[in-house]
């Protein structure tokens, strides 16, 4: 049986190891290496970067030899949707406040999910708001504004 | 309640509002940045004086913890904040003045900032542990000769306040120690106290508990007169090493371009607060001495340190960046 | 029997009508911001620390230990229910504790996560009694190249975590250790994998990690088939743990607690470490360790057992010789000053009052925080029933919230959003989450220490074998190293000669 390697379970992980190890090499080679007996800050990232690309070898070669597809497909539009959500909420915080930061939050990621009716989602939207303003702004005193304009 | 619902909706008008005039001054709450999490130093310093500032004016100050990177974060972000004097930072010697000349921040503590006024200090001191054989400033440089760079010394950090401290010493006292970075006091001093390190330069509120306990022994403060907490340990300049003065100060500062009348305003009412036995009482329990003084002679501190740590730095050849 | 006077002291303290209500209101505080990720005791102390100043100094003391030692019950809460652990060290508890939620052993689970809790924080409260200053100057000898040490065992138990495949689990401890590098290196002070940020200058943050690896990429597992699925049976069993649950909990618990207790003396390793080793030791003890994973209960026992010894054990260093062994205890350490109390070997003889009436605290905010717990299961197991298309979003939020107060800065959200795309690609390639978090909590510490200990010999290799605590560690990694590959080799040559019969036939 062949799995294309864009199916392959273990090849793609063994890829993306290596990927990882080869970035974080190369970023490494900015830093003193120096010796076994005197470390420098390089030495540690740069030998832990080749074990990486190492295991990832191993296991791209064992994924070619067992073809294991993933399991399911790929969810590829509720992480997109997630990231995106966390993004806005972040970005909105502190330019728009804490309410309307929240509403792009949950209308967001809100449309992840397998069913999304506006009026559910507004009423999660002020239930939350609450919850968070009473618990964060007022009870943690974090320095939150509700509503702001900091563009 | 009513406050804080007071507070949000000023802060919604405030993007509305541009210019404020120092009569008016303030018209909103106040921001004041701690480049710090909760709970250490900075953060108690800040808190106490927002608290009091607060209380002696009515104004609303709303302080806010940004930490990160030594304190370069919250400063930064400060230092790039609208001028209109409404938000100011606590800043500290150790961000403000040696983070720039380490790299590890983006801003210029002359050109980016406007002093208000200096807040408090607390000098460096050199510590050993209670069975340590080292006695006296003499014993420790007369020890460092004999070991030749072997002396141990640690400390919380490359390019913390106390590393530095230990650097000048090296420099005035013509010694060389094997410096040992920690991430802290916390893993510092048990290598201490076990005998694996010999000195240890840290802050003196950080160290007054062990001090207090005789688990550790003051050898020398870095300072120009004795510490009010340890009036029988000498100074590094009774013992003849000039400009040994090491210490950690807190000031208040806002971003450049913030109007006169603005910073005089803040510098008159801070002056008052410190006076405050009360605030002055808070600030010793965290091992800080009030000061106060004028924005000018904040600005003449600030001018000072820049050059003698950049000298300090680039004598000891500390590097942070690759 | 002086122990005894000691006790009624400190009993007759703690129960007066006031310091019982601030215990109580301690570790209430303490249960509910355990619950919220990201929110911690740090910030909840910080924030009451100045209205503790009207307080008499032990309702103070009593108050903010309760809030310190109550997160850690909390903590497990949303880790069961939602695979978002509350509190660092309850990311451990995800691993077992989520899977039994959602074969309807939620009610279970938070029991036998209170009860472990119970029992670990008493004994942890009787070991500061009975040997507090003997075990904190024991805990004084433990050198860098000792610590190296303990961290190579550490990883070397790593692959226990795997189920399955050894390779992906080793490759995730390095992915683990290298995000543990990013920061400042301590030894040099040199910025790496910064990208020039200075907001990663401190690193990326327990929580980030810990949020994203594990809620976000659940989260999106949840929701990546085109039909709904049932993410929690509907078959909820019994809300109380069964007679068997008890007994298969116990001597696990016994365990946790000892571990727990071990790291919480040594400063500056924390409770993650300890709930880790102890899941660690259930796994490679257990009879038919491929439950683990699957919603075995000794796997919520254990790690919380550790981390609530760990977190009372943690007042040792802090009482008897003044080092706070983390941020938090740092922060206790200074209320306790602000108050006119110097800590230090001697604090029992010059403040009896204080140190007994808070140790008597102890136990009667153990025994009220298990009172508050065991009703609240009920509460918490109903919050499942609440459609998944309702929950998610309200934990997206929790994790967006919770990032931001870390720092008050939206890097760490973006951070998070980051890392949950990371963990959900590995999830879906079968890679384990909880060797990547080990590898990034031991990481750093062993950089620094071998680093430190070879700084101090002066480059001599020979002082790991010269310490006898090193050479111990180093002895027992290499042994559980022997005892893996001899069963791994033989499973290997057993698998080389079915595949070879398979492809004869």
């Amino acid at each position: 049986m062949r799995t294309s390697i864009f199916k392959n379970q273990d090849a793609l992980a063994g890829l993306l190891f290596m990927g990882l190890g080869a970035l974080g090499f190369a970023i490494a080679l900015g830093y003193t290496f120096g010796t076994t007996i005197d470390m420098g800050p390089g030495y540690f990232p740069r030998v832990l970067s080749l074990v990486l690309i190492g295991f990832g070898i191993v296991i791209f070669l064992k994924g070619l030899r067992s073809c294991m597809p993933v399991e399911g497909g790929w969810g590829w539009l509720p992480l997109a949707l997630l990231s995106a959500s966390l993004l806005l909420f972040g970005f909105l915080l502190e330019r728009a406040g804490l309410v309307p930061a929240l509403a792009a939050l949950f209308f967001v990621s809100a449309r992840a999910g397998h069913e999304f009716k506006t009026r559910e989602v507004l009423v999660l939207t002020a239930v939350m708001s609450v919850f968070a303003a009473v618990v964060f702004v007022w009870g943690l005193k974090l320095p939150y504004a509700l509503f702001a304009w900091n563009f | 309640m009513k406050i804080v619902y007071k507070a949000l909706a000023a802060l919604a008008l405030s993007a509305l509002a541009t210019t404020a005039s120092a009569q008016q001054y303030p018209e909103k709450p106040i921001r004041l940045v701690i480049p710090f999490p909760p709970g250490g130093g900075t953060d108690v310093v800040a808190r106490v004086i927002a608290q009091k500032l607060g209380e002696s004016t009515g104004w609303t100050m709303v302080a806010e913890n940004k930490p990160g990177s030594g304190g370069s974060v919250g400063l930064s972000l400060a230092g790039k904040a609208a001028p209109d004097g409404y938000t100011i930072v606590l800043a500290q010697n150790a961000n403000l003045v040696i983070n720039p000349i380490l790299g590890k921040a983006n801003y210029d503590p002359i050109k980016d900032f406007a002093p208000i006024g200096l807040v408090a200090s607390a000098p460096q001191v050199l510590v050993v542990a209670k069975d340590s054989p080292l006695k006296t400033v003499e014993d420790l440089i007369a020890a460092a000769k004999a070991k030749d760079g072997k002396l141990t010394f640690a400390s919380p950090g490359v390019g913390t306040s106390s590393h530095l401290a230990g650097e000048l010493l090296q420099q005035l006292a013509g010694v060389k120690f094997r410096h040992v970075p920690y991430k802290g006091a916390a893993q510092a001093l048990p290598d201490l106290l076990g005998g694996r390190v010999e000195i240890y330069i840290s802050s003196v509120p950080s160290a007054m508990v062990q001090i207090k306990e005789g688990v550790l022994r003051p050898i020398a403060v870095f300072a120009t007169k004795r510490d009010a907490d340890l009036p029988d340990v000498p100074t590094f300049e009774e013992k003849g090493l000039k400009n040994s003065e090491a210490v950690t100060w807190w000031g208040l500062a806002a971003p450049t371009g913030v109007p006169a009348p603005i910073v005089a305003r803040i510098n008159t009412e801070l002056n008052k607060v410190l006076q405050q036995p009360d605030t002055k009482a808070k600030l010793r329990s965290a091992g800080a001495e009030a000061l106060g003084g004028s924005s000018e002679e904040f600005g003449a501190l600030i001018k000072s340190d820049v050059p003698k740590w950049t000298e300090v730095i680039k004598a000891a050849g500390v590097k942070v960046a690759d | 029997m002086e122990i005894i006077d000691h006790f009624v002291l400190g009993f007759g303290v703690a129960l007066s009508l006031q310091n019982l209500a601030y215990c109580f209101l301690g570790v209430l505080l303490g249960t509910l911001i355990g619950v919220l990720p990201g929110v911690g005791p740090l910030v909840t102390i910080s924030m009451l620390l100045p209205i503790t100043f009207g307080l008499p100094p032990v309702s103070a003391v009593i108050m903010l230990s309760g809030i310190y030692y109550g997160a850690q019950y909390g903590g497990s809460t949303t880790a069961i229910l939602v695979n978002l652990p509350g509190e660092t060290s309850s990311a451990v508890t995800c691993l077992d504790g989520y899977q039994m939620a959602r074969r309807g052993r939620a009610g279970a689970a938070l029991a036998i996560a209170a009860l472990s809790s119970f029992v670990a924080g008493c004994i942890g409260t009787l070991l500061i009694v009975a040997l507090g200053v003997p075990l904190a100057s024991w805990a004084l000898r433990f050198g860098a190249e000792d610590y190296f040490a303990l961290m190579v065992l550490g990883l070397v138990a790593a692959s226990v975590l795997s189920h399955g495949d050894m390779v992906k689990a080793l490759a995730m401890v390095v992915v683990g250790l290298l995000i543990g590098l990013v920061g400042t290196d301590v030894n040099s002070g040199v910025e790496r994998y910064t990208f020039g940020l200075p907001e990663l200058a401190d690193g990326i943050g327990f929580t980030v990690l810990a949020v994203g690896i594990f809620a976000i990429s659940e989260v999106v597992i949840n929701l990546e088939q085109k039909e709904a699925r049932e993410v929690f049976t509907r078959n909820v069993g019994g809300l109380m743990p069964r007679w068997e649950d008890l007994k298969a909990s116990f001597l696990p618990t016994l365990r946790g607690t000892a571990i727990g207790s071990f790291f919480g003396i040594l400063p500056g390793t924390g409770p993650s470490i300890s709930s880790f080793s102890a899941y660690m030791l259930e796994k490679k003890l257990a009879k038919d360790p491929s439950r683990f994973g699957q919603g075995a209960i000794e796997g919520v026992a254990a790690p919380e057992a550790a981390n609530n010894a760990a977190a009372q054990t943690a007042f040792i260093p802090t009482l008897t010789l003044g080092i706070p062994g983390s941020a938090t205890m740092a922060l206790i350490l200074g209320a306790l000053i602000m108050n006119g109390v110097q800590p230090g070997p001697t604090v029992m003889a010059r403040n009896p009052e204080l140190f007994w009436g808070v140790i008597a605290s102890m136990f009667i905010g153990n025994a009220l925080l298990v009172a508050l717990n065991l009703p609240l299961v009920g509460l918490w197991v109903r919050l499942l029933s609440i459609p998944y298309r309702w929950l998610f979003p309200a934990i997206v939020m929790f994790c967006a919230l919770g990032n931001y107060s870390l720092n008050n800065s939206a890097i760490d959200v973006y951070l998070c959003a980051a890392i949950g795309v990371l963990g959900y690609v590995l999830a879906k390639l079968k890679c384990p989450p909880a060797p990547l978090v080990l590898g990034y909590v031991l990481g750093p510490m062993m950089e620094e220490n071998i680093r430190r200990a070879l700084l101090l010999s002066e480059g001599d290799l020979s002082v790991f074998v010269k310490s006898p605590i090193s050479l111990t560690f180093l002895s027992l990694s290499l042994l559980l190293l022997v005892s893996m590959a001899l069963p791994a080799i033989r499973r290997g040559k057993a698998r080389v000669d079915q595949e070879e019969e398979a492809s004869a036939t």
